[in-house]
C-alpha cells in the first residue's frame, strides 16, 4: 500500500509488480492452506469407554503410550469394569453383597463385624464424619431412605412426613459414633450404612491405582462427574469442565481446569437428584442432623489428592454451606475449593482460583480459607 | 494504490474472513455425539442440521433432539427426568445418561480443544 513510485522505468514497474505478485501468490497459498487444511484425525492413542454402573455413567479414559497397543490397553479397561461391577456390589447399601450383609444384621438388632477388606473406607469415612462435625456421615442410609433418594425406583414426588425425618434422625443422634479404626459396629437397629457419598469416589481411586499398576500412568476415570486424572493427555493437560449448577445455553460451563499430575475433582450440587414441591427444591444432600436438604449452596466443586476425599468433602462442605464450608474445608484439610451460593455468586480458594478458566461472563470472587484448626 | 495494491487488500480481506467464520468459535464446541443403549454403541451422529433421534432402551423408547449445533434429552420414560434436566449440551466431552433407561450420549469435538471430563 505504498506511494506509486516517483516516474519509475518501466522494466522496474514490471519486476516490482513481479515480486508482489509472487509475495500475494505466497501468502494466498499459506491462507489457503491454513483455512482449509483439514483437521487432524482425532487422537488414535486415547481409548475411552463408558459404561454404566454404580447408579451412574462410568467412564474411563486411557492415553497409552506408542509402545503400547490398543488391544492391551482395551483389556486393561475390560478388567477395570469388572473391578467396577464387584465393587458396585461390595458396597450397595441395600444389595447382597457385604454392605447389604452388614445392614441386614444391624436391622435384626446385631452388633456386626467389618470385614477386613472393608475396613480402609470404614476408617476413612470416619476420619472424615468427625473433621466434618457430622456434616458427612456414611451412617445416614436410614434417611436417604425416608427421602426416597436411595433408588430411582422409590424416587419421590413430595417430601416425607415430618415425623418420618425425625424419626431417622433421632435413630442417627442415639446410635453409637462410627470409631476411626472400628471392627465392629452396632447394634443399632434404626441405623443403615449409605457409603453413597465417598464410594464413587473411592472406587474411581482404586481404578487409578489399578491402571497405573497395569502399565497406564496417563488416565481419567469419572464416576458421574466425581473424576480423577493422572498423568498427561499426550502433549497436553487432561482438561476438565465444571458444569454450571444452573446451566444455560451461553454458560453451560462454570469454569475449565487443566490437570497434570494427578489430581480428583468431585463436584456436589443440587441439581443431581431432586424434585420440586410446591416450588421448593428438594435434593439428595441431606443434612444428617437436620434430615433436611441442604439449602444454602447450588454447588460445591473439590480438588484434592484422591477422589475419596474430594467426594466426601463435597457433600460435607454442601451441606455446611454459605456460612461454615470455610471452616469445614480447613479442618478437613482442603485448599482447592470452589463455591456457587443460592443466589449465584461464585467464589473460590486462591490456590483453586489461580488454576481456574472461568467461562465468559462469569465473575468468581476469591475466598480466603479459614485458618486451620 | 496500483491495481495490485488493490487485489492484495480484497484478498486479504477475504482471507482474514474466511479465518474468522473458520476460527472464531467456542474453543471446545462439539461437532457430532455418540448414543449408547445399555453400555453398546448405537451410533454417531453429527450435531449439524436439526433432528429427533429416537432411542429404544431398556424400559421405553427416548427422545434425543438435536438443533443448532446442540443436543439434550427431549423426553424420556424414565420418572425423575434427570436426563432432560440435563438441558442442551454443546461442549465436546459434555455427557448426560438416562439411567433408568440405560441410554447414554457423549459430544465429540475436535480433540485439540475438548474437554476429557466433566465435574457435575
Amino acid at each position: 500500500m505504498t506511494a506509486e513510485a516517483p516516474s519509475p522505468s518501466q522494466a522496474l514497474k514490471s519486476r516490482q509488480f513481479g515480486r508482489r505478485l509472487l509475495v500475494g501468490l505466497f501468502l494466498l497459498a499459506l491462507f489457503s492452506w491454513l483455512a482449509l487444511r483439514p483437521p487432524p484425525a482425532s487422537d488414535s492413542r486415547l481409548i475411552a469407554r463408558e459404561f454404566l454402573g454404580m447408579g451412574t455413567l462410568l467412564s474411563v479414559s486411557v492415553y497409552r503410550d506408542a509402545d503400547q497397543d490398543t488391544a492391551a490397553a482395551e483389556g486393561a479397561i475390560d478388567a477395570v469394569e469388572a473391578l467396577l461391577t464387584d465393587y458396585e456390589r461390595r458396597w450397595s447399601a441395600w444389595g447382597d453383597g457385604e454392605l447389604g450383609a452388614l445392614n441386614r444384621a444391624l436391622t435384626e438388632g446385631k452388633t456386626v463385624d467389618i470385614p477386613e477388606s472393608m475396613r480402609p473406607l470404614f476408617s476413612a469415612a470416619a476420619r472424615y464424619g468427625r473433621a466434618s462435625g457430622g456434616r458427612f456421615d456414611v451412617r445416614l442410609g436410614q434417611l436417604v431412605e425416608v427421602w426416597g433418594f436411595d433408588d430411582e425406583a422409590h424416587f419421590r414426588s413430595e417430601p416425607p412426613p415430618a415425623a418420618a425425618v425425625a424419626r431417622a434422625v433421632a435413630g442417627l443422634q442415639a446410635a453409637p459414633p462410627l470409631p476411626d479404626s472400628a471392627r465392629q459396629y452396632g447394634p443399632a437397629q434404626d441405623l443403615r450404612f449409605d457409603f453413597g457419598a465417598i464410594a464413587k469416589g473411592d472406587a474411581v481411586d482404586q481404578v487409578v491405582v489399578h491402571l497405573r499398576e497395569a502399565g497406564y500412568p496417563n488416565v481419567i476415570v469419572n464416576a458421574g462427574g466425581n473424576l480423577r486424572a493422572a498423568g498427561v493427555r499426550g502433549a497436553r493437560a487432561w482438561r476438565i469442565g465444571i458444569r454450571h449448577p444452573r446451566p444455560t445455553s451461553q454458560h453451560p460451563l462454570l469454569a475449565t481446569l487443566e490437570i497434570q499430575g494427578d489430581e480428583a475433582v468431585v463436584t456436589s450440587g443440587d441439581y443431581e437428584r431432586w424434585f420440586e414441591y410446591q416450588g421448593r427444591r428438594y435434593h439428595h444432600l441431606l443434612d444428617p442432623r437436620s434430615g433436611m436438604p441442604a439449602s444454602s449452596l447450588q454447588a460445591v466443586t473439590v480438588v484434592a489428592d484422591t477422589a475419596a476425599l474430594a467426594d466426601a468433602a463435597s457433600t460435607a462442605l454442601f451441606v455446611a454451606g454459605a456460612e461454615d464450608w470455610r471452616d469445614v474445608a480447613a479442618a478437613l484439610g482442603l485448599d482447592r475449593v470452589l463455591v456457587i451460593d443460592r443466589s449465584g455468586k461464585v467464589q473460590a480458594t486462591p490456590a483453586l482460583a489461580a488454576r481456574l478458566s472461568y467461562a465468559d461472563g462469569i465473575v468468581a470472587a476469591v475466598a480466603e480459607p479459614a485458618a486451620p484448626p | 494504490m496500483t491495481r495490485g495494491d488493490l487485489l492484495a487488500v480484497a484478498v486479504a480481506a477475504i482471507l482474514v474472513g474466511m479465518l474468522y467464520a473458520r476460527y472464531w468459535q467456542p474453543s471446545v464446541v462439539a461437532d457430532s455425539f455418540e448414543v449408547r443403549s445399555g453400555g453398546e454403541l448405537i451410533g454417531r451422529y453429527s450435531l449439524a442440521g436439526n433432528q429427533l433421534l429416537p432411542v429404544n432402551g431398556r424400559i421405553g423408547e427416548t427422545l434425543l433432539e438435536v438443533r443448532d449445533g446442540r443436543v439434550r434429552f427431549r423426553s424420556a420414560p424414565c420418572r425423575n427426568q434427570v436426563c432432560v434436566h440435563s438441558g442442551w449440551l454443546a461442549h465436546g466431552g459434555d455427557v448426560a445418561a438416562c439411567l433408568p433407561n440405560r441410554v447414554s450420549i457423549r459430544l465429540i469435538g475436535d480433540s485439540r480443544n475438548a474437554l476429557d471430563g466433566l465435574s457435575y
